[in-house]
């Protein structure tokens, strides 16, 4: 019997990911898959998409290795994995080489559907991966997102689906990442669909609003055939619906999509207990920005405008400023002020009020966000600043690439070479984290002065290891206790006094006397000496002068002969 | 209150603040770069990870810094003092990535890392403040500005801080040649250009108030210090409680420095710097938004745990004291080794240890992060150890200190120790009454002989001999 709809779980990728990517232990990601199995979901969404970044930065854990584990413990469910077209699991199109290479060797891993996407929609994107995945003889799906830009119609949709069926795409996917389509609004988007075209279509809703159920709900009744979920306890402010609420609203009914109840059962309260044993505390909700306010910044946005206003001696221009910032904002889709996020609004902001007409110059750094180095932009609003984005990656697509991978030295595993070259610094990184992990290292102990490296000089048969020194009514016993070998006119002696050893450097100058001159270095001081007469032996002692930095002292030498 | 902290620094601070942490059951972590891998601050924590790139790079790129501290399973960050410590982007990030930050909030930091901010914000809160303008736009508004002040006047930067990028001037044409190279000197150091003037006080105080605060409004201050021994306004020597102030004047600085910590929301631990001039007139030069490094003198005479303290108000817990509660017991006195030549400049002193003998007993502590062997790096701060001393009078604190200077051996590198011993028999220091110029006006009289210990010249004596023999009479002839 052909059930009215399926259900796939992506709590692994879209799920908390606070807990999710920066928590759980390996061996409770292996756990949470073997209950996931169980259960007769269509599909588990479980790698791809930042789950690569935040494996590789975040867990310190190789992601390929992930994959394996996850593969080892989801036996009877597909695996689906999230592609950003030929960006991959990174922010820039990589070269097609790489792409093959990737998406083959997550297949050999065991994956089986690729659902591709691109922030952008952008169809030169997400061809070569639907191409290449497809020449892997796997499911793929193809994304349509959502965008809130008044500008895009039905038929944009309808054009965009009909290109990515006619690139290979075996299911369209309807992704609303930012929660905002309202049922109604589902429900004219399936129908549409299904009325042009008969593959599959998918819906990935984001539960910002609390919509995403119903919207969920009226979908399936106008032929949508599957939808995302995620587990209830990793349910947060950026995901799709929780998967205990959406089966409990169709149980018994005809849209009942025959999920094993007591088997989810077992893994909202797994999930539940892991979150009590980690004592995990839910992060504070985000302030909610009331962005619908005209004109409203945050707080920190407008000190930033404000400073950079004095600096250019412009504070007359603020109140133009604000709006200004307030509209790029707008244009970016709201996106959240996290980090470099508001310095990027800011100095672009800045830069269109000092610019003939809006984006006429895009700051470096604004390139990079619109290309989505500091997180995805689910929709860019402004025409405008979405052509920009599309050039800029026209221009990444087009430039030349090295003939092969880049292979760091050392590493010959295929899979760190394709980490490597998606994220050069990252991998590096990463690896020398593993090296040290594996080895256990110890910290580093503090370093002793350095024995002589060579053999002991040899000294005469009748050379004396001891000397008795007076100075002064005061008498020491010096003894030697080692000699470096002579390096030059350079060397190195350990002499003990008392029961404390110490090591001195000598060196011989030669200057031109009868007697040389000696620089003695001790304790990081060098000092000048040199013997300036030997008395006639009196009994056992033999008086010398010595002068010790240019001041003479009269020392009473003896021999000591110690074995 | 958090399970494992990562310090984001080196040094003595890393050491004091694992020590904290240790003493409050939290698992520590420390990072250092390739240079460091000798330091003692690796061996004290319970996890240590490499940072690149060194020396100092990598102990400065905080994104890395977080993804360390995600890795290695840490939930707040203690960025002890300079590096990051009043870097508001890395505060900001941290509280985006939900790691906490042990130190007030981003907003607090950029509003007084930002020095002509910080006093406009000071002057809404009634603070007293030393005469100035803004940033200056060029030389005419500058030469203004002066004739409003009046002569001396100190150029200042913008973003600086720590003494760096101020210079004196004392007519228009100082003012002239001066800014231009002050303004190359902040943009160096500070990657800011902008710089304004302030009114220079004639043989001022440099005075701080030490404040704490929580999340919930509370302020309350734990006395001063004062730190007018510097030397080109790097601090050298710190004593507390001030030997000038009243209790009276005590009293009303510490109201004024928690007004001004409240008007920023601050909490956790800072700093709030005064100017006092002979009249105990006091004026606010700056805030601190870290933990300072002579915190020590203060925690001495309070016996109030700073760092620890600093801690809890970062994890959200309400202040434990009352500022009825705070009380000051004796005198302190800090001395910072520092391995650097005072007879050359204090030019910095880099290379081994080769000996190295703690002072000890009543009324002393010691924060220091160096060992016999360990090899002094050229690329950092030439702090060794600092050096505290107590008593119950101050004249019982300063004696001591001389001891304690006196039983204090570390060879191999140069030290200021031997410049401290002396100062410290100047009856001019004894007094209290010394100013921020003192320093400079005393250092030439300061002199001092070499370290030298009893049996250095049995030592050097004996190579000598030893050599000769050996070299010229192997065979056995005298």
């Amino acid at each position: 019997m052909k059930l009215p709809f399926r259900v796939t779980d992506a709590s692994l990728r879209d799920g908390l990911e606070d807990f999710v990517l920066k928590r759980m232990h390996p061996e409770e990601v292996t756990r949470l898959g073997t209950l996931l199995d169980r259960v007769g979901f269509y599909s588990i969404d479980c790698w791809g998409g930042s789950t690569f970044y935040h494996a590789l930065t975040g867990l310190a854990e190789d992601p390929w290795e992930r994959l394996k584990r996850l593969r080892r413990a989801i036996r009877h469910t597909p695996l689906q994995m999230v592609v950003r077209g030929q960006m991959l699991v990174g922010f820039k199109p990589y070269q097609k080489e790489l792409v093959r290479k990737f998406l083959a060797k997550a297949a050999n891993l065991g994956m089986d559907i690729f659902r591709v996407y691109d922030q952008l929609n952008d169809l030169a994107n997400m061809r070569p991966a639907i191409i290449m995945a497809k020449e892997l003889r796997k499911e793929v799906e193809a994304t349509v997102l959502y965008s809130r830009s008044p500008s895009v119609t039905m038929a944009d949709y309808l054009r965009l689906a009909e290109d990515l069926i006619n690139v290979g795409a075996d299911t369209i996917c309807i992704n609303d990442s930012l929660g905002t389509m309202t049922p109604e609004q589902v429900a004219s988007l399936v129908t549409t669909f299904k009325w042009h075209f008969h593959q599959s279509l998918r819906l990935h809703l984001h539960d910002s609003q609390r919509q995403a159920v119903e919207a969920y709900m009226v979908g399936v009744r106008v032929g949508a055939e599957r939808v995302d979920t995620v587990m209830g306890p990793l349910v947060w402010s950026d995901c799709p619906p929780a998967a205990e609420q959406l089966v409990a609203s169709v149980a018994g009914t005809v849209f009942d999509p025959q999920i094993n109840l007591a088997a989810l059962e077992a893994v909202t309260e797994y999930l539940q207990d892991l979150k009590a044993a980690h004592r995990y505390q839910e992060p504070a909700p985000r302030k909610t920005e009331d962005t619908s306010v005209e004109g409203y910044l945050p707080g920190l946005l407008k000190d930033y405008l404000r400073e950079e206003l004095r600096s250019r001696q412009a504070r007359d221009r603020l109140q133009a400023a604000f709006k200004e910032a307030h509209r790029v904002w707008q244009d970016l889709g709201f996106p959240p002020l996290k980090g470099k996020v508001l310095e990027i609004v800011g100095d672009q902001a800045l830069t269109n009020l000092w610019s003939d007409q809006r984006y006429e110059k895009l700051t470096e750094d604004m390139q990079d966000l619109i290309r989505g180095r500091y997180g995805s932009l689910y929709s860019i609003v402004d025409e405008t600043l979405r052509h920009h984005a599309l050039m800029l990656r026209e221009k990444e697509r087009n430039l030349p690439w090295e003939g092969r991978l880049r292979q760091p030295p050392g590493i010959t595993q295929e899979e760190d070479i394709l980490t490597y070259s998606l994220f050069p610094d990252e991998a590096l990184h990463f690896f020398q984290h593993r090296d040290r992990k594996q080895a256990a290292a110890a910290a580093p102990k503090p370093t002793a002065p350095k024995p002589p490296a060579a053999p002991m000089t040899r000294l005469g048969q009748n050379m004396p290891r001891g000397l008795g020194l007076t100075l002064k009514g005061e008498e020491v016993g010096a003894r030697l206790e080692a000699i470096g070998p002579l390096r030059g006119n350079k060397q190195t002696l350990f002499i003990t006094i008392g029961d404390m050893t110490e090591e001195i450097e000598v060196t011989f100058l030669d200057s031109g006397d009868a007697r040389p001159e000696y620089l003695v270095t001790f304790h990081g001081e060098t000092h000048r000496l040199k013997i300036r007469k030997v008395f006639p032996k009196e009994e056992e002692y033999t008086p010398i002068f010595l002068e010790v930095d240019d001041k003479l002292e009269e020392f009473l030498i003896k021999h000591l002969h110690i074995d | 209150m958090f399970k494992k902290v990562l310090v984001a620094n080196r040094g003595e601070i890393a050491i004091r603040i694992i020590r904290a942490c240790k003493e409050l059951g939290l698992k520590t972590v420390s990072i250092y770069t390739e240079q460091d891998a000798n330091a003692l601050h690796i061996t004290k924590a319970d996890e240590a990870i490499l940072v690149k790139p060194g020396p100092i790079a990598g102990y400065l790129d905080y994104e890395q810094i977080l993804r360390v501290a995600r890795w290695a399973g840490a939930d707040a960050i203690h960025p002890g003092y300079g590096f990051i410590s009043e870097n508001w982007r890395f505060a900001h990030a941290c509280e985006e990535g939900g790691i906490a930050f042990i130190g007030p909030s981003a907003q607090a930091i950029r509003a007084m890392g930002n020095k002509i901010r910080a006093r406009e914000v000071m002057a809404e809160a009634g603070v007293p403040l030393v005469p100035g303008s803004p940033a200056l736009q060029d030389e005419k508004e500058a030469l203004d500005w002066a004739a409003q002040i009046g002569y001396p006047v100190m150029i200042k930067a913008k973003a600086g801080g720590g003494g760096k990028g101020m210079r004196l001037v004392h007519n228009d044409d100082q003012l002239c040649q001066g800014l231009a190279i002050a303004r190359a000197e902040a943009k160096k150091a500070f990657g800011d250009e902008a710089v304004y003037l302030e009114k220079f006080i004639v043989h001022p105080k440099h005075i701080e108030m030490q404040i704490m605060a929580d999340r919930y409004g509370r302020v309350i201050h734990l006395g001063e210090r004062d730190c007018s021994i510097q030397r080109r306004h790097q601090k050298l020597i710190e004593i507390a409680p001030s030997l000038v102030l009243t209790p009276e004047k005590r009293q009303a600085m510490g109201e004024i420095a928690c007004k001004a910590a409240q008007q920023i929301d601050y909490h956790t631990v800072g700093t709030v710097e005064f100017l006092v001039d002979r009249d105990l007139n006091f004026y606010f030069l700056e805030m601190n938004t870290r933990i300072q490094v002579e915190h020590t003198i203060t925690e001495i005479i309070t016996g109030i745990d700073i760092v620890q303290e600093q801690i809890r108000l970062a994890a959200g817990e309400p202040l434990r004291f009352r500022q009825e509660e705070v009380k000051f017991w004796g005198h302190a006195i800090q001395c910072r080794i520092n391995a650097e030549d005072p007879r050359n400049n204090f030019f910095p002193s880099p290379g081994r240890i080769t000996k190295y003998q703690s002072p000890g007993g009543i009324g002393i502590r010691i924060d220091g992060c160096v060992f016999g062997g360990y090899e002094v790096p050229p690329y950092f701060d030439p702090l060794l150890t600092k050096l505290c001393a107590w008593g119950l009078t101050w004249e019982e604190a300063v004696n001591r200190m001389a001891r304690a200077l006196d039983e204090y051996i570390i060879r191999g590198v140069k030290t200021t120790i031997p410049l401290y011993k002396k100062l410290l028999q100047d009856p001019e220091f004894r007094s209290g009454r010394y100013t921020t110029e003192y320093m400079e006006r005393k250092i030439t009289e300061l002199t001092y002989e070499d370290v030298k210990e009893p049996y250095d010249i049995f030592y050097l004596a004996a190579a000598t001999l030893f050599f000769e023999m050996n070299f010229f009479y192997k065979d056995g002839q005298e």
